[in-house]
Formats: structure tokens, sequence, C-alpha cells
């Protein structure tokens, strides 16, 4: 055994010696093979498992799709041809010789043919119709079909304002495969991967060719990436560029098409390429390139559209057709020349189409964050219902309140008047909310000066002192006792001290440090006398006052104290919004909402945000209050109102302003709408600025843009309005010297005549003859 | 003296039509409805728009106290329905009766975006509510078209009515027949 042993020892030794080094080599080549192979094959079922988990797996993160409101077309309308425009713009419709095709219009004057896009709505599909519109004056006059059928309501689509996307910031907008137009496809397989429909995820051919063309250059002047590939790179990998890199692209690239149709891989790589940059959003696909750089959707691009949109895949940054418009168009004729050189486009479509402008919009308009300071809003209202990423992955269709036009047009107010009044003033800031009164939707929100930044909301965030703001509801609450107080109840505006409940002595100045003795409690509103309503307050209770706050919609906790009455309660500019949105509305409280209803992705309803009136303070004292404060803006502190609308609009609005003139407030409202202004320093110093000297000047500019609604009020059943002798006081009749029309609330008007009224039969048909006589 | 009188009487229905609130002054009742909606209704009587044989004057002195009270109230008669707020309460009736109610209130909304002070809108939504059991919400909306419904006294009846059924049905009975009095009240 043991010598049996030693000589094969031996023998193996001896062979050993010999063959040594070949044989140690190639076992361990063998080995090492192997190993590798089980490595691979290892990776590859991982490799397997990632991509098809990620892939078959994947729920495209859609960010929910913010509108705002539609524009309503129907005669009568309040609707200038410039709006309608406007409108058009922001829609990306494009003007031609006649609209053939949805999304476009032609105009001829004042009339406009319109091909306006179905649209899913809330109620069902609007749509899409060639619309015969003819302005006249500040309204729409005619709407017909163009076939001459008179059309009584019609709807255009909701304008797109923004999206809510993931904190990675990528947006798109998801495109089937059937969406995607034929003539992009080809162009994008001719110019990236001609041999796309034949190869097996990875051309080696191409790459052969793209070196050859890159060693010739001594540069890489060629990528060899199939689709399949540069889909899985923008897909799972990072942008580090390596060997290890290449090689793993290429191993997933043979598994996805392993596992997956030419059509799925195509329909993917549609949605997740990168196209561009929106700041800090990435347009990912072609769906939201398509409205990123021309504001309509893809199956309404032509031509030179799509090719440029094939031309941004090489390199959305470098061929940006918005900073680098030369290069675009370059690269976009190379596109066009491949096209015709494979026969997918005649050379005469190639030329046309070359010649042809870019074609994208402003980059402005089309920025999501149009509108960040309504956004805002929205997303804080959103999020009391829905969870982050239901949101932002979804695909939620969300329709909102927001009017773009309205908020244009005061962001331009705003803008305007703000120079004016900070001139020589450095740091002034504003904010201001736009309301239906009646129903409580924002219809704009404006966070402060630069309307398109996303800095600090005002709108939403600066909790500042209301000043004056707050009077209306101390008289509202006085009116409300009207055995007591009504609009001629004497107030005495005389010097006074209260004691706070810190024991301070706190003595109330007015704005122009006079006392104006006795005055009838209307003016003492209308003028703002801060002494006669701190008594007023006084007597009428502070928990009373803290009372009516509440019920006009005040939600944050209220500290009772004497210098309330004068505005010391900080509030945001959309809280006092909703205060004045009730008076406005005649005491019919209405909750403001952001958003109208919520969709899926596949129109479905998920959710609305239903129209809501709470009567919360009584309509004849509202009534009362609201008649002074049209006497603010005729003849009170807001009178500088007729500089920017005809007094004739009969608007009410009081003005606030706080100590130093730190805060400038105006609120106040139309007929049909409701708006605060805000005006003062971020760092809270003086503005330099009072009510009417700030926030007014902006409110008006706002209102006289926006074309309010007249305010014409209605008593309410329980207002009776009387003549009266306003210096007695007594009950007075037409033909009495200086009678006055006043309101009370019934049974409190004054019994006692003054000394003008004949003492005739004093029938009801004389009475009514008199009247007739007068008229 | 007598001439005025026989134009009175002759002009006294027209005057009734447009002076609602002289009316409302002098007690008279009120009967009309469905006043023309063109037609903006005549102001109420005005101490500086006076002319002929009046005995006294306004003086300058007392004009920023004037001025408060006396040029506002102008109202038109309304409610007016334009054609395409027509369409929409047709629209939501017709969702109404096939038992889409959200469907139906969404449409009113849609239609009191375009006519927000159309008092006949409020009630209509109010009725939208009512039969969802919406009781307060119904309640409120009828208050709010009668804050809306001027001297339209059907409007303000079925108001009215509405009210005591949503009262009613919410277990609120003496608030219903407090509502029912002021049905037969507006009558």
């Amino acid at each position: 055994m043991t010598r049996r042993s030693n000589s094969r020892k031996r023998k193996k030794t001896k062979r050993r010696n010999n063959k040594k080094k070949g044989s140690w080599l190639r076992r361990w080549l063998i080995k090492a093979s192997l190993l590798t192979c089980l490595v691979v094959a290892v990776y590859a079922v991982y490799l397997d498992y990632v991509v098809q988990h990620e892939f078959a797996g994947k729920r495209w993160a859609v960010p929910a799709r913010v509108y705002g409101r539609p524009l309503e077309l129907y005669p009568g309308a309040a609707l200038t041809a410039d709006q309608l425009l406007d409108e058009l713009k922001r829609l990306g419709y494009t003007k031609v010789r006649y609209p053939r095709q949805a999304g476009s219009y032609s105009r001829n004057g004042s009339r406009f043919l319109l091909h306006t896009r179905p649209f899913v709505f809330w109620d069902g599909e609007e749509p899409g119709q060639i619309l015969d519109l003819q302005f006249s004056g500040r309204q729409l006059s005619l709407l017909k079909t163009v076939s001459g059928k008179s059309v009584g309501l019609a709807r255009l689509d909701a304008p797109p304002v923004g999206s809510i996307y993931p904190a990675h910031h990528e947006d798109r907008v998801l495109v089937k495969r059937s969406d995607l137009p034929e003539k992009l496809v080809q162009a994008l397989v001719a110019v990236e991967d001609r041999s796309f429909y034949r190869h097996v995820g990875v051309d080696a051919k191409a790459i052969a060719r793209a070196m050859w063309a890159n060693l010739r250059a001594g540069s890489v002047v060629q990528g060899g990436s199939t689709l399949t590939q540069q889909l899985v790179k923008n897909f799972f990998l990072t942008r580090e560029r390596s060997l290890w890199r290449k090689a793993n692209e290429a191993l997933m690239a043979l598994l996805l098409e392993r596992r997956y149709g030419k059509d799925e891989i195509l329909e993917a790589y549609a949605n997740e390429i990168y196209l561009g940059q929106d700041g800090e959003r990435a347009i990912h696909g072609f769906g939201l390139a398509s409205y990123f750089y021309f504001k309509r959707p893809l199956h309404e691009l032509d031509l030179p559209r799509l090719a440029l949109l094939v031309a941004l895949v090489r390199g959305p940054s470098y061929y940006d057709p918005r900073r680098h418009p030369e290069r675009a168009k370059k690269r976009r004729r190379l596109v066009l020349n491949i096209m015709r050189d494979q026969g997918l486009i005649t050379d005469q479509e190639a030329q046309h189409a070359a010649a042809a402008p870019l074609g994208v919009t402003g980059t402005k308009g089309s920025r999501s964050g149009r509108f960040p300071a309504f956004m805002d809003l929205v997303r804080r209202q959103l999020h009391r219902d829905y969870r982050e990423e239901d949101l932002t992955s979804e695909g939620l269709r969300i329709f909102t309140t927001l009017d773009p036009w309205i908020q244009q047009q005061a962001e331009r107010a705003l803008a305007e008047q703000l120079k004016r009044l900070g001139s020589g003033k450095k740091g002034l800031e504003s904010a201001a909310v736009i309301a239906g009164s009646q129903s409580g939707e924002v219809l704009a929100v404006l966070g402060g000066r630069s309307s398109g930044f996303a800095g600090f909301n005002r709108a939403l965030d600066a909790v500042r002192p209301i000043g004056s703001l707050v009077k209306p509801a101390i008289y509202l609450a006085a009116l409300m006792q009207p055995e007591r107080y009504n609009l001629l109840s004497p107030l005495e505006d005389r010097p006074l001290s209260v004691k706070n409940r810190t024991g301070d002595i706190w003595t109330p100045k007015n704005y122009d440090n006079r006392a104006h003795g006795t005055v009838p409690l209307h003016q003492a509103l209308a003028h703002s006398y801060n002494m006669a309503t701190v008594r007023l307050g006084m007597s009428v209770g502070l928990d009373q006052v803290a009372g009516r706050l509440q019920d006009l919609g005040l939600k944050r906790p209220l500290k009772i104290y004497p210098s309330m009455l004068l505005g010391a309660i900080s509030l945001t500019p959309l809280e006092v919004t909703q205060i004045y949105q009730t008076l406005a509305a005649g005491g019919f409280h209405s909750p403001l909402r952001a958003i109208r209803e919520v969709l899926t992705t596949e129109g479905q309803q998920l959710q609305r945000y239903p129209l809501t009136v709470k009567q919360t303070v009584p309509a004849d004292a509202v009534y009362l209050v609201n008649q002074v404060l049209q006497e603010v803006a005729r003849s009170g502190t807001g009178r500088a109102l007729a500089q920017y609308i005809s007094p004739q609009m009969n608007l009410a609005g009081k003005t606030g302003t706080t100590d130093d003139l730190r805060d400038s407030w105006f609120a106040g409202f139309s007929g049909d709408k409701v708006a605060v202004v805000w005006v003062g320093r971020d760092d809270n110093k003086s503005a330099g600025l009072s009510g009417s000297t700030g926030a007014l000047r902006v409110w008006g500019k706002i209102m006289q843009r926006i074309r309010p609604m007249a305010l014409e009020m209605l008593p309410p059943e329980s207002i009776e309005i009387v003549w009266v002798d306003p210096t007695s006081g007594l009950r007075a009749e037409a033909h009495c010297a200086g009678a006055i029309q006043v309101p009370y609330i019934i049974g409190f008007s004054p019994n006692e005549q003054a000394s003008c009224v004949y003492k005739s039969n004093g029938s009801v048909f004389s009475d009514l003859l008199e009247v007739f006589w007068d008229e | 003296m007598n001439r005025f009188i026989v134009i009175g009487l002759i002009l006294l229905p027209v005057f009734l039509t447009g002076c609602i609130e002289s009316a409302y002054r002098a007690g008279a009742p009120v009967t009309e409805r469905d006043r023309p909606s063109t037609q903006p209704a005549p102001r109420p009587m005005q101490a500086q728009k006076r002319s002929g044989p009046v005995p006294h004057r306004v003086t300058d002195d007392q004009e920023v106290q004037i001025a408060v009270y006396t040029p506002p109230p102008r109202f038109k008669a309304r409610p007016v329905t334009s054609a395409a707020v027509f369409d929409l309460m047709q629209a939501a009736e017709r969702q109404k009766n096939a038992g889409d109610m959200t469907g139906a209130a969404a449409t009113m909304e849609r239609a009191l975006r375009i006519e927000p002070r159309n008092a006949h809108l409020w009630n209509r939504l109010a009725q939208v509510r009512l039969t969802q059991r919406q009781y307060g919400q119904a309640e409120d909306l009828a208050s709010k078209s009668n804050a809306l419904a001027a001297a339209d006294r059907d409007l303000r009846r079925d108001n009215w009515l509405l009210i005591a059924k949503a009262r009613r049905r919410a277990g609120n009975m003496s608030g219903a027949s407090l509502a029912e009095n002021r049905a037969n009240y507006a009558r």
C-alpha cells in the first residue's frame, strides 16, 4: 500500500513536472469560467427578476393633473374676444384658416370659428365641435354650431394649471402605444434604432458601426444603444458611464426583449424617456413633452413638432429648443433628412418641415408652476382627504376653481400698483385672495408681488393684524340688537380710556387724531372712527363681537380683550376673505373651496366638494352693515375707489390700517366676487401706507380689470325702508326737506312723526298716489 | 288733483309692478309674479330726483349723509334666467328624475356659477338636497333662495314649504309649523 502509493506519487510528480504549467492553467480556467458562468447565471436570474418585477409590476407614477375652471360659452356671457383669445392661448389652440382639427380656431374680426377638443368632465364628456362665435362689445352675443344650429351652452376643455409630482420631481402624462402617432414611432426608430423590430435587445452591428465612427472621429459621436437599451438606462440605472453599466444595460435589454413584445417596450420607452427640465421638474415621456413644449396633446402635433421631439431624445438640454433654437433646428433637420432617406416622408415634406418654425410656446406659459400660490392651497385641501402617494402616482384629475384669467389680471394689477406705491420704498410686499361671493369658490390667490415664484405664500401664511377690517363684526353685533341700535343711532366719538385685562390703560385714538363728537352709527363705520367704535364695542360686549366674528367664519382661537376692537387680531388674507364672504353673501357662510371634483385617470367620479351654505348671521343685520360698507366706498374711507371703478357699481368694502402703517388692508365685494388685499413688509416694519393709500389701490385696480357684477342688494323681508328726518331721527315723508331713506329692521323704525308730515287721512292709497306724483 | 287721481288709478298696476319698495312701505299687498326680466324696475322714489311742484328741496349741507342711502336700491326685476341656465335646469331635472342626485346637484352648481343670484336655482338645489335627505342643507339653501327672491311671492312660499318639509323630516315639528305659517303669510 505504501509502496504502491509511493510509486503512484512518483508517477504523479513526474507527470506534474512535465505538464505542470499547462494543466494547472487549464483547470483553473475551467473552474473560473464555470464559476463565472454560475455567477452570471445567478446574476441574470436576479436581473430577470428585477426586470420583470420593475417592468410588469411597474405602476407608472403619474402625478395628479390639476385643472382650472373650464370656460363656459353661452350667448350673453360677459366675455370679450381678448379674453377668449387668452384662454385659447392657454389651451394651446392654433390659429388656422379653417379649423378642421380639434384644438384650432380661425378669427375674422369679432367672429371666431372654434374647433373644440372633446374633454371628459365630472358629468361626462363634452363633445368636440366646431362653434361659431360672435362678440359684440363686452359680450359673447351669438353662439352656434358651424351648421347654424344655436347652442345654449358649451364648455371649452379645462386649462391644465399644474401637477402634483412626487419628491423626485418626475412628471409625466401617460400615453398608450395606440396613442403614439405613427410618424413619431417611425422617426424614432429611423433615427435611434433602425433595426429595432429585428434585434433581440442588443444590436452588435450598430455597436460595431458606432465604435468605428467614434474611432474615426476620435471621440464619441454615435451611440450604438438600441431603444431597449436606452429604456433600460432610463428605467433602472444611474447616469454613470462605465463598462460595468454598459454590460448590465445590455444584459437587461436582452432579458427585457425575451419577456416583452416590441410594442410594450415602445410604450414604456415613450413614457419613460427624459425629454426636458422645467426648473426642478423633470419632463418624462412624449405625452408630457408635447404639453411642455407645444401646450397641446401629442396627437395634435404636426410633422415638424414630432420631428423636434425625436430630435430631443439625443440630448434634451443640449438641443433645448427654447435655449438653443439653432442647435434644435439643425438636429431637427437631421431627423427629417433621415426620415426622407428612409422613405418615410417625401423630400418636399422634409424641406417644408425643416423650414417651419420650431413652434415651441413661451417658457413661462408652459411651466406647471404658473400658479404656485393657488396650487399651494389646492395641495393643502387635498391633503385632508388623500395620501401623498395617491396624489403623486395615481394620475388623478383634479378640477379646481381657479380662474386663470382672473388670476392673471389680478397679478398684473398687483404688480402695476405695487410698483407705483413702492417707488422709494423697498421690500413692499402684497397678497390677495379673490373668491366667488355666493359660492365660496376661490378664483385666484396671489402669494406675493412676484407671482411666478413659489416662495412664502402670504395669502395663506402671513398672519397679520387686521386693523379696522374687524369693525363690521362690531357693528353687526350692535345692529343685531335692533331695540338698541340702528343706522342713525348716535354714537359718541370722544376720547376714552379702557383698562385691558393686564391692567394696562388703553387710550384709542382716531386716525386723524380728532374727536368727531356725536355721530350717527353709519358714519362712524363709514369713516372708521376708532373712539366711537370702541365705545360701541364695549357697550355691545366683547364676547358678542367675538361671537359674531366666529359666526362670520373665523376659526382661529381668539383672545378676548378690548384692543381686539381695533383689530389687534392677526389673520391671513385667506381667513379675512372667509369672513367677508359671509358678509358678501348676505349672512350665508360658504366654506372657501379650491377644488370642485376629483376624477380617476379613466374619468371615474371619485369625490365632489359640493357648494354648501349656512346662514350664520341674520340677513337683516348684515344688510344694514353692507349698506354702510357701500357708503365706505361711496363717501367714506374707501372713496378713492371711484378712481378705479364706477360708483354705480355700488361696491362695498372696508379699509384697514395698523399701528405705524405696518399693514394696509382692503376687503370688499361686488355682486359676484369678494376680494381681500394686504400690503405691507415681511419684516413688519412700517410700509408707510394706510388701507386707503395702499391696499385699496391694488384692490381697485384688480376690480377694474376683472369687471365684476354690480352690487345690488335686495332688502330681506324683515327690512323696511323708511323716510326719516336725519336731524331729529323722526319718521318723515318723501316731501320733507332733507328727508332720507333709511333701512330699519321691521318693528324698530321710528314711530313719531316729524312735523312736516301732513296729518291727512293717511291711507295707503294716498301714500301710493303721493309716490306716483313724485316719480 | 282729480286728474292726477285718475291717471294714478290707470297707472297703478304699472307702478305696483315696479316699485316694490314703496309697496313694502305702504304695506300694500303685492301680487305680481313673473315680472318682465329685461325691463329694470323703476327706481324707488328719491329725494333728489323729483321735479315739478315739490315743497322743499334738499339742502347742500346735508349731502354727505343723504348720499348715504339715496342712490343704491335700484334692483332689477330678478331672478332672470338665461337660455344657458334654462338648459342646465332642464338637464338637472332629467338627472333628478333619473335618480342621479349628485349629478343634478353638480349641474345646478354649474348654473349657479353663471347666475349666482338666481333665486330659482338655489331653490332647485335645495330640492335636490331635500331628496338626498340633507335636511339642514336643504333648509339653508331655501333660505338663501328667499334672500334673493325679491318680490317673487310664489317662490318665497315654495321655499317656506320646503323649509317646513325639511324641518319636519328632521324631527323639528314646531319649526316646521312655524315655516308653514310663513308660507301662508307669503301667499
